[in-house]
């Protein structure tokens, strides 16, 4: 590893610091400024609470203190390593947040890896021929992916195989008792919700990237050595083509995190995103903030992935110098 | 020697340039000009001539003032450039113009004939709108276009006619000097031929000095009065072009000279006869 | 004697293009005789360096004439067929190195491409033929390992040459392949051609819109303008005697460009 290496990750990590401590400040001003507090809520749910509990409560939770001075209590304690209990579970956030973060891990990854494995042959071979009917129908199922909202998509299947077909459950993961198979049973549906519209997305991109690298000269050269379309295609077009690809996929991650937020509500699927927005609707602040903290490191932590390898990948990059 | 200082002296100019350093790597210093020192006189064309990274379109850009020497100056009429500013600067500007080598990239697309050519006029504050649409006429005719095209978009001219517009616009504020970079490269051979003769006559009628950047030798010969031969960042030889050409002093003029395609009869040497 | 190639009557037209950009060329070259083929932007003569291995860009239709090669009809033949001859018998280089090598792929690599793809050797043997072929062009073979934009222009030009002549091809098609260098690696770069033209006997069609470089390289001249050909002979005629006021001239823009008076 040489210092400029070094330096550069080094920096990286110094603007992902600075990036989730604004983030934590807007996180906790945007929750604290919704109306009604947790108090609120119990209050709501058990109407036997005098107003001498209610003041008892407050100065428990801490919810007596102006809000800056309890997001600098919870920052110091941050700090240190606390992230502090969570309200809804009554138990420390980070045992809380480990299942649900195993869940959307498994959605996450297996919906990029079919769309991976789905998008980029049919980006490749639609870019061969840009108009033939093969192109069209594959720029149609790409339009068709990215332009149905998620939400949707997810309702529609669940009438579809869940309610008329009665082939898959509509919500759940089915641990406990069902076994691998029952696991993968509730997994599709969510799985091909998000798919399908990472695979439309992805498609465009691969497609488009594909025809621009075939419209350079060196391709022509490169048929003029005798090379036959394939070779052309897999050994020169599309490491060439990949290199943006790459950028633009890791810049979608966040997309991709936020499309299984959607999901999971839609599916009942206990993942981060409902985790998150089930602790923002409980005012649970704790939670909340560990899940998106985690949601913003994991998106950051994606692109400087992106970027060390699309430096890694192109020479011109990583030696450097052109001259 | 001349009464009047020169219009344009470099005096040891040096620029050095960090090379493309990729993500992880540190660029290396490379040294674009080193030391260099040439003089422009009234009314007098200076070929430089030099390969690829010889310095010379760099040297060009430190002349106009477009880049800044790390070390040395250049005078304009005997004041250091560098110090020039507002009112001065602008004479300067007006002064000293240039011909850029694409005539594809140097003219906005967007813009018509007419405007393109009369921008200096706007710039320098010259004349009002009927006077310069009567100089952008003049000036277009000056170049062996017609006074019509004013009206007319870039794109329906060609290279040539390109470079015509180019020159035009040089014309119109009425320099003192045209620094030129490589203004016939892109042009077909015949076409250059054209514009080689039309830059002689303009020569003489507007009494302008030339400092024509090229690494066309033959292109430098037809024009030039004097001739600085550019190797590295280096002036290698300077002087009369016919000194230059008919007995060159330093080895690597030498060897330029001899590296020219000769026009000869047949194939020099290998392959079946 | 059969000529190596022959080109008759060649029409190409582009789609959407008013006139065709070839327009009725015909020539003939014998084995390991060069031929000039001089013009000026928009003569056609790219389309038909192009056309004589059938790389034209899609808009292209050959409207008519004919192309063999060798006995082989090279309009006729399946793309397997031309494929098979591409980079093995006729090989072609072009104008900008930069435009002519993956950027992403060492020129070690490059070089060996041809050996892995005609003569289905492993990568290995390939590579070490590679490396025989940088030495045989001028350049170290240790820098093998580097990408093409590590090199100069001449040495990438120099790279492009080694993978054209490496299956030692019957004819190379060099399209304005010193265009783009100055005029000193220009020198070194025709000698080089020339050089291996004797040792390998191939026969070349040389293109440039320089007839003075031309002229140094090749037999017979063909000058083209606007689609069609002007003139076409040996060269000591087009040069001492051209027929045509175009080939004159080209002929007085080329003779420009020579520094009369010059020392000996």
């Amino acid at each position: 590893m040489n210092r400029g290496l070094l330096t550069f990750i080094a920096a990286r990590v110094v603007q992902t610091a600075i990036v989730l401590l604004l983030m934590s400040l807007a996180v906790y001003l945007l929750i604290g400024l919704m109306p009604g507090d947790p108090v609120d809520l119990m209050i709501a749910g058990d109407p036997r609470l005098t107003p001498d509990d209610i003041l008892r409560l407050r100065a428990v939770y801490g919810l007596d203190q102006p809000l800056w001075s309890r997001y600098i209590a919870w920052l110091g304690a941050a700090l240190s390593g606390d992230l502090g209990a969570s309200r809804l579970y009554a138990r420390p956030v980070l045992d809380v947040m480990g299942p649900f973060f195993l869940n959307t891990c498994v959605l996450m990854s297996v919906s990029f890896a079919l769309s991976v494995i789905v998008a980029v042959p049919l980006g490749v071979w639609a870019a061969r021929r840009p108009g033939s009917i093969a192109d069209r129908a594959a720029n149609a199922f790409a339009f068709a992916g990215i332009s149905m909202p998620v939400f949707w998509l997810g309702l529609v299947l669940i009438i579809v195989f869940s309610v008329l077909l009665s082939w898959l459950p509509a919500s759940g993961t089915g641990r406990g008792g069902g076994g691998a198979f029952d696991a993968v049973r509730h997994l599709m549906l969510p799985v091909i919700t998000l798919t399908i519209h990472e695979t439309g997305v992805l498609l465009r991109y691969v497609r488009s990237a594909m025809i621009e690298t075939l419209r350079q000269d060196f391709v022509r050269a490169i048929r003029a050595k005798g090379a036959s379309a394939g070779w052309v295609l897999w050994r020169h077009a599309l490491p060439n083509a990949m290199l943006p690809v790459i950028t633009i996929v890791a810049l979608s991650f966040g997309g991709l995190f936020s499309g299984a937020l959607v999901t999971e509500t839609i599916f009942a699927y206990p993942g981060m995103g409902r985790m998150i927005y089930d602790s923002v609707m409980g005012n649970d602040f704790n939670l909340a903030l560990a899940g998106l903290l985690i949601a913003t490191v994991l998106t950051l932590a994606a692109n400087l992935a992106a970027d060390l390898l699309y430096a890694w990948l192109d020479p011109r990059i990583r030696i450097g110098g052109a001259r | 020697m001349m009464d009047s200082p020169p219009i344009l002296a470099a005096e040891y100019v040096t620029k050095r340039f960090r090379k493309d350093s990729g993500l992880f790597a540190r660029g290396e210093d490379v040294t674009a000009l080193d030391d260099v020192g040439i003089v422009l006189a009234a009314g007098e064309t200076l070929a430089l001539v030099g390969e690829s990274g010889s310095g010379k379109s760099t040297l060009a850009r430190v002349l106009m003032r477009l880049v800044r020497a790390d070390d040395g100056r250049v005078l304009f009429r005997g004041t250091d450039i560098a110090r020039l500013r507002g009112a001065d600067l602008m004479a300067f500007r007006r002064a000293v113009q240039m011909v850029f080598q694409d005539p594809f990239a140097s003219l906005n697309p967007r813009l018509s004939v007419g405007r393109i050519v009369a921008e200096p006029l706007a710039i320098h504050g010259i004349g009002d709108r009927a006077e310069r649409r009567k100089r952008v006429a003049a000036a277009l005719e000056s170049v062996g276009l017609a006074a019509a095209d004013a009206g007319r978009a870039p794109h329906a001219f060609s290279g040539g006619q390109r470079q015509r517009i180019a020159i035009a616009r040089a014309l119109i504020a009425e320099p003192e000097a045209i620094v030129l970079d490589e203004p016939m490269s892109a042009l077909d051979v015949t076409v250059q031929r054209q514009i080689l003769g039309l830059l002689n006559d303009l020569k003489v009628s507007h009494r302008l000095a030339y400092l024509f950047i090229t690494h066309d030798l033959g292109v430098a010969r037809a024009l030039a009065d004097r001739v600085a031969v550019m190797h590295r960042g280096h002036i290698v030889e300077t002087g009369a072009a016919e000194a230059v050409f008919g007995s060159p002093v330093d080895p690597y003029t030498a060897r330029l000279l001899a590296a020219i395609p000769v026009l000869g009869a047949g194939r020099r040497t290998g392959g079946a006869p | 004697m059969t000529a190596l190639l022959s080109v008759e009557n060649l029409t190409i037209a582009f789609r959407g293009a008013a006139g065709p950009a070839v327009d009725g060329v015909s020539f003939a070259l014998e084995r390991g005789r060069t031929l000039g083929l001089v013009g000026e932007s928009g003569s056609g003569k790219s389309t038909v360096a192009l056309a004589l291995l059938r790389l034209m860009p899609p808009a292209a239709r050959m409207r008519s004439g004919a192309i063999r090669f060798d006995g082989t009809d090279i309009l006729a033949a399946s793309e397997t067929a031309l494929a098979s001859l591409r980079g093995r018998r006729i090989a072609m280089i072009f104008q900008e190195p930069t435009a002519a090598l993956d950027p992403v792929m060492t020129i070690g690599d490059q070089i060996a491409e041809p050996f892995v793809i005609h003569e289905k050797r492993s990568w290995r043997e390939a590579r070490a033929a590679a490396r025989r072929l940088l030495e045989r062009v001028g350049i170290p073979p240790e820098r093998a390992t580097n990408y093409p934009f590590e090199l100069s222009g001449g040495q990438r030009q120099r790279a492009m040459i080694a993978a054209a002549i490496a299956l030692k091809p019957a004819l190379l098609v060099a399209d304005e392949p010193t265009t783009a260098l100055d005029v000193t690696v220009q020198k070194d770069i025709l000698d080089l051609l020339l050089g291996l033209q004797a040792e390998i006997g191939m026969a070349m069609v040389f293109i440039s819109h320089d007839l003075a470089v031309v002229s140094m390289m090749a037999d017979t001249i063909t000058v083209m303008r606007a689609g069609a050909v002007v003139e076409h002979g040996p060269t000591r005629d087009i040069i001492e005697r051209p027929h045509q006021p175009y080939t004159q001239a080209l002929l007085d823009a080329a003779r420009m460009r020579v520094p009369e008076r010059m020392a000996r």
